[in-house]
């Protein structure tokens, strides 16, 4: 489920970084991708936590260009690379023919969903895996799907979309620190 | 051949797996730790609330070390969680168990634990979790590049615990309502 680096390595090769990623969309789906990118500036809070990432990191996001919560999470992994110093390599890969393999490799819950996202240290070994939608989406889906059968306990958050900015940076965080604190990384580094 | 683990390999290791009382069976000396952390769980009544309101059944893998302690942290968290819902249908395997997944389930090079599987009930694979959460990152964070040093043996201080059971519950949570508008689940179950 995580996948191998043998695997994800060479599909981290053949993906795009953001820009020419969402430049090939057509000119709607680049719309709301542009739309999304100008709502998720990071606060001075969230700027502090990125700039201060000491470890280099990859992530590589399987999604589509016409996919809503796609874009909203691109997006929001793409204001946390640019705030990264460099430090985070963010590409991203459309879900197509090209990619079945992974995709397939990558189903959740039997389907080829998107986006799914990877988190991986800097030598391409694998750390986490996230999709596809993140716990405040499911529970504003489930609220209006399911009304009061959706078991929602949570009160609907003040800003949706910056919701689900702050849980992409929670897991990416994560991921930094388990990386920062890794034995092997740290003998690498010799810090 | 096919690449990720599949619901056949996860249903496998899935009845190779033990539930709560057989897995601490296997190992009486290091059992108690495990029990005395169950012990001192308490969820909250609005957890208690939530967990209750689960309809869809879920299966949850957890590979382990008895061992290992981030397993005695965080194994009698999974279970407190399982034990306020029906729905939850919760394992445990060894990591170096002949049926374990772990080899697809590797974290930053390493075998690590406890990493957990949530499937749906046709074990369906929807989620990786693991192997630490962002709460205790941070908290290990804190201790090793923070002002103040751990004491040795020292438990883990409430607040702390609080807030990696919540970060349990929520990826609990997550799945649940991810299977509970699965459109395939719904016409399964017609709801």
């Amino acid at each position: 489920m995580l996948l191998s680096a043998d695997i994800l390595s060479p599909w981290f090769d053949a993906a795009e970084p953001y820009d020419a990623f969402v430049a090939g969309a057509d000119m709607m789906q680049q719309s709301t991708w542009h739309e999304r990118h100008g709502q998720l500036a990071l606060d001075d809070t969230q700027q502090t936590l990125v700039g201060d990432f000491t470890r280099s990191m990859r992530i590589l996001c399987l999604t589509g260009r016409w996919c809503g919560d796609c874009a909203l999470q691109g997006a929001a992994l793409a204001r946390i690379a640019e705030a990264s110093n460099e430090r985070i390599d963010l590409r991203f890969l459309e879900r197509s023919d090209a990619t079945a393999a992974l995709a397939v490799a990558s189903m959740i819950n039997a389907g080829t969903r998107v986006p799914v996202t990877w988190l991986i240290a800097e030598d391409g070994a694998p750390a986490a895996r996230m999709g596809d939608r993140t716990l405040s989406r499911y529970r504003s889906m489930a609220r209006k799907a399911i009304g009061d059968a959706s078991n929602v306990h949570s009160p609907p958050p003040l800003d949706p979309v910056r919701e689900v900015l702050a849980e992409v940076l929670q897991e990416v965080e994560r991921v930094q620190w388990m990386l920062r604190l890794s034995p092997r990384l740290r003998q690498l580094h010799g810090d | 051949m096919p690449i990720g683990l599949r619901a056949a390999d996860l249903a496998t290791a899935f009845e190779a797996a033990s539930d709560w009382d057989a897995y601490l069976a296997s190992d009486v000396d290091r059992a108690g730790a495990w029990r005395s952390t169950r012990e001192g769980l308490l969820l909250t009544s609005d957890q208690t609330q939530l967990l209750g309101g689960f309809t869809r059944t879920m299966r949850v893998l957890v590979v382990s070390g008895i061992w290992c302690g981030d397993c005695v942290r965080q194994g009698p968290i999974a279970q407190a969680i399982a034990d306020a819902s029906p729905c939850i249908d919760l394992r445990m395997i060894d990591r170096d168990h002949v049926a374990s997944p772990v080899a697809h389930l590797t974290i930053n090079a390493g075998a690590r634990v406890p990493v957990t599987v949530f499937m749906a009930e046709d074990f369906e694979p929807v989620s990786v979790f693991g192997d630490r959460t962002i709460h205790y990152y941070r908290h290990m964070a804190a201790q090793q590049f923070g002002a103040s040093c751990p004491v040795p043996g020292a438990g883990l201080p409430d607040d702390v615990q609080a807030a990696v059971v919540q970060d349990w519950l929520d990826e609990f949570e997550r799945v649940h309502l991810l299977l509970r508008l699965s459109g395939r689940l719904r016409q399964v179950h017609g709801d």
